[in-house]
């Protein structure tokens, strides 16, 4: 984890020259976390005007959502191993956010669980009666996924140029002759 | 990378009412949107980013469509919270900023976020890290400027070089006038001396950088600025050594009065017609003003021979000042008459030196001139008893040592007997010999 966590911020642009590896390890990267300016995008919506947030900040929370998310669905996964079934549902990651004592979040995911399937119930009716309904509920998934990328590959060309400046300086020569 | 080490070592007051209240609220908050969601759609995180982070975290898992749709709406919520309990921990110390501190204080306050402190251990992992390539340019800074007196001197004489750099000892051992002089307003004198030793060569290199640090008037040559010592301030200096590597010859002189002209290896020692010190005499000379400034340097050259001296018995690894102050105690008398006027300013400038010790030591280049005032007259008189009792007496006249009166010419004739060759071969005999107990 380390070694990932230290290759997203001295890895190349998805354009830059490197091997193979370094391009499979760039997009590895890249999938092990969601995109900062999503993260950032979340973290803004619930916090007053005049706040501001570093980028540090920023990049604990993508690494903190991650683990939320590797935490809660592996809890969720493991349940359904448990009862002999395949395919983990909304259900299970409810149970899993009470047995890890996300409690807060279990009655407000159970109604969003609950008013997803009354929505989906009546989509799936009207689909029936028409052909373009599942298409047109793809879409925002699509274009959303689209513009992902883009900000994550800004953002990891800053973090290049801020790896550079932390850089040791070697021009001090501790050898210079007096005369 | 499973890890039992908890970062809450400093547990966080627990949340404050309105703190809360606060949570309360967000919480409440979160209900009603989700009750007034129209449209599942619309997503703040990308289902297919997060589904690629399941993925590469737990492997091929299979779900039900509504589950990462689920996911990213507890994602959110997720996300939220701890932004909002981070932004309180932000405000408790008075920062409109977030910090990844204020995240990772937030964690340590909510108990079922202790999932997380591996991921912030990792974190903090990276940024010692990152601190240590910080921390490691300062010290090779430092080393560079440490090393230059390494550089300098042998090993052998690291102890000996400790002492003399505290001491802002500035003089070379080697002086030597000719005993007749042409009586001329411009005079050029051709001084050539003998290579002195190595263990001399090295300390050379040394007292030049200071010469030019504390030197108004300093030659303007290209000096590594690494290598110049912090400039000592307050203190002005009458008189330095020059000495460049390419020649083997050392000048000592007055910086108003004196002008250094390389030439063929050699230094060429120039008199200017009128001194820079007023020098008045009780009787008239029968000699012209050139003579005049001839005998003012020569009486501030044997000055400058008593702080030679003072160079031999810092060799031997002797705390000047610890005698000075164990002796004497700190009392000032002022001398107004012209003579003592003169007399006393050499002699301020050689208590600013043991003062400049003392400050040197405590790590401290600031002298403060009421220091200076405060060093005794006496001092001088102890310092002189004491190199009396090393050297052969008969070697120093005595005139120098208890002479407060105006000097008339006979004693100028005994002034200009004591810079005579042999004196010079004892001196450079005496050096040899301290060289060979040395190795």
């Amino acid at each position: 984890m380390a070694d990932h966590h230290h290759h997203h911020h001295h890895g190349h642009p998805p354009d830059g020259p490197g091997g193979a590896g370094d391009q499979l390890e760039v997009i590895k990267e890249q999938d092990r976390l969601l995109p900062i300016a999503n993260v950032g995008r979340i973290m803004k919506q619930i916090l007053p005007p005049n706040a501001k947030i570093s980028k540090e900040a920023k990049e604990t929370m993508q690494e903190c959502v991650s683990e939320f998310i590797s935490f809660v669905t592996g809890e969720a996964s493991d349940k359904c191993h448990k009862e002999k079934r395949k395919t983990v549902n909304g259900d299970d990651v409810c149970c899993a956010f009470g047995a890890l004592g996300f409690d807060d979040y279990v009655d407000p995911m159970r109604r969003y669980l609950h008013k997803y399937r009354e929505l989906e119930g009546d989509r799936a009716a009207s689909s029936r009666g028409g052909g373009g309904g599942p298409a047109g509920a793809a879409d925002p998934a699509s274009a959303s996924a689209a513009a992902g990328p883009s900000p994550s590959a800004a953002s990891a060309g800053h973090f290049m140029f801020g790896a550079a400046m932390d850089r040791p300086d070697n021009n001090s020569s501790a050898g210079a002759r007096p005369f | 990378m499973d890890r039992p080490i908890n970062i809450r070592t400093s547990p966080r007051t627990p949340l404050s009412l309105s703190e809360q209240q606060t949570i309360k609220e967000f919480w409440r908050k979160k209900q009603e949107e989700i009750e007034a969601i129209e449209d599942f759609g619309e997503h703040t995180i990308p289902v297919t980013c997060l589904k690629k982070v399941i993925c590469a975290k737990k492997g091929k898992m299979m779900m039900t469509s509504d589950t990462p749709t689920f996911m990213t709406k507890a994602c959110k919520i997720f996300v939220q919270e701890l932004s909002l309990s981070a932004w309180m921990c932000a405000n408790s110390h008075n920062r409109s900023i977030v910090l990844d501190s204020d995240i990772a204080e937030s964690i340590a306050s909510i108990e079922s976020y202790g999932f997380l402190n591996d991921v912030l251990c990792a974190h903090l992992e990276k940024y010692k890290s990152d601190t240590h390539l910080q921390s490691i340019k300062n010290p090779h800074h430092n080393r560079a400027i440490n090393q230059s007196p390494t550089y300098l001197q042998p090993l052998s004489h690291q102890y000996q070089m400790t002492q003399f750099i505290p001491q802002s000892t500035r003089y070379c051992p080697f002086i030597h006038i000719p005993p007749t002089l042409p009586q001329t307003n411009d005079i050029h004198m051709h001084l050539p001396l003998p290579l002195p030793p190595i263990t001399y060569m090295t300390k050379d290199l040394v007292f030049f950088e200071k010469g030019i640090s504390n030197n108004d008037d300093a030659i303007d040559l290209v000096t590594p600025p690494q290598l110049l010592p912090e400039a000592l301030s307050n203190i002005p200096n009458k008189c330095y050594m020059c000495n460049i590597a390419s020649t083997d010859t050392y000048c000592v002189g007055s910086a108003k009065t004196c002008n250094f002209i390389a030439e063929d290896g050699d230094m060429v020692f120039h008199f200017p017609y009128v001194p820079s010190k007023p020098f008045q005499l009780s009787t008239s000379l029968p000699m012209t003003n050139g003579g005049c400034s001839i005998y003012t340097d020569i009486t501030e050259l044997n000055h400058i021979k008593l702080k030679v001296t003072h160079i031999e018995k810092s060799t031997y690894g002797i705390n000047p000042e610890a005698t000075f102050n164990v002796i004497d105690g700190q009392q000032h008398a002022g001398d107004e008459t012209t003579a003592a006027n003169h007399m006393h300013t050499e002699h301020g400038e050689l208590d600013a030196e043991f003062v400049t010790t003392t400050n040197a030591n405590a790590d401290d280049n600031n002298i403060n001139w009421d220091e200076v005032d405060m060093a005794s007259d006496s001092m001088l008189m102890e310092f002189w008893r004491d190199v009396m009792m090393k050297e052969d007496p008969t070697s120093l006249p005595d005139t120098i040592s208890t002479n407060d009166t105006i000097l008339d010419p006979s004693d100028m004739l005994e002034l200009e007997g004591c810079c005579d060759d042999s004196y010079l071969l004892d001196d450079v005999m005496s050096n040899t010999s301290n060289d060979v107990r040395h190795g």
